[in-house]
């Protein structure tokens, strides 16, 4: 490992040699490479996580632009995993960057996952947000939740079975989206999910039951407790 | 009176962050946000991510959900794009 490259973070007490050994050796898949994804691509990716698994059936369209800065107008009509992993790599080759072009679901979640510490749903759909947090319940790995709608974002860390799951909060909602989508809530919102990613991959969870709300027009964080559903049919005993 | 608190676009059009509102239930809260701020404020508290005392109405009782006097019910805006 090239420590010149991480020497300003080696001096936060919390990261130290012996964090940035265990961010060296951790693996994180992320679904979702769009404007969530990004920024905590790179932010993982330029922190030192070891190995990176960027899964994202979509390709780059016009419209992405205007906040998935992974991509450049060269790269429209391109597989965005494939893009993502190309650009990570170039970032920081001191990494594994594995880019897989499809949707995760029930089938291939758990294959995606294997040897992941962590997860991160950063996908533009609840559904995938759902399949993706049933996976990781059944393998009791973390998972790091974000989306967004317009000048707000929702953040929230899932450690199954010691926190609420994503099914326990978002049973019987509806989505209705409107496609809004703004660079600087995406990036915001992105930033502050690789963070709470780094925090539990060095063994600790800022945001325990929590749900972190961002308003992007108001600047503001809320923290709202949220409980597990006992009845939950992911997560419940 | 259950304490209720709006976040996200819910506040702008609300005017308030949070108020005491009469209810014996979600839908009956629901019905006074009707009453008491529109209905585009009804439209977007009926479909955002209700939570009652720390539980998700959801997964609870839905609408049915039971709001007691002590209650804090957040309207928190679903967030799933990305």
């Amino acid at each position: 490992m090239e420590l010149e490259r991480y020497r300003r973070q080696l001096n936060i007490p919390e990261i130290g040699t012996e964090g940035q050994n265990r961010l060296a050796a951790s693996s994180v898949l992320v679904v979702g490479a769009g404007g969530l994804g990004g920024p905590v691509l790179y932010a993982l990716a330029g922190a030192g996580v070891g190995r990176l698994v960027v899964m994202d059936g979509d390709t780059v369209s016009l419209s992405n632009l205007n906040r998935q800065f992974l991509f450049t107008q060269a790269d429209l009509g391109r597989p965005k995993a494939e893009v993502a992993a190309r650009q990570l790599a170039a970032f920081n080759p001191e990494l594994r960057v594995e880019g897989q072009v499809c949707q995760l679901d029930r089938e291939n979640g758990k294959a995606m996952l294997a040897g992941c510490q962590l997860a991160v749903a950063a996908v533009d759909n609840l559904e995938g947000r759902l399949a993706l947090n049933a996976v990781c319940v059944e393998q009791g790995l973390p998972l790091v939740n974000g989306g967004v709608e317009g000048w707000y974002g929702t953040i929230m860390a899932v450690e199954p079975c010691k926190t609420p799951c994503l099914a326990c909060c978002y049973a019987g909602t509806t989505l209705e989206q409107s496609g809004e989508a703004l660079g600087v809530v995406t990036g915001a919102v992105g930033s502050l999910m690789a963070s709470v990613a780094l925090q539990l991959l060095l063994g600790e969870n800022p945001i325990p039951g929590e749900l972190l709300l961002y308003d992007g027009k108001r600047l503001e964080l809320e923290r709202v407790p949220v409980e597990r559903s006992p009845d939950c049919s992911v997560c419940g005993t | 009176m259950a304490q209720v608190r709006y976040h996200g676009h819910l506040a702008d059009l609300t005017g308030c962050r949070q108020e005491a509102l009469e209810g014996t239930t979600v839908a009956k809260l629901l019905d006074q946000i009707k009453r008491q701020h529109g209905a585009e404020a009804y439209r977007l508290a009926k479909r955002s991510h209700i939570i009652v005392d720390r539980r998700s109405a959801g997964a609870e009782k839905g609408f049915r959900t039971p709001a007691g006097l002590d209650s804090l019910v957040e309207f928190i805006p679903v967030c799933g794009g990305g």
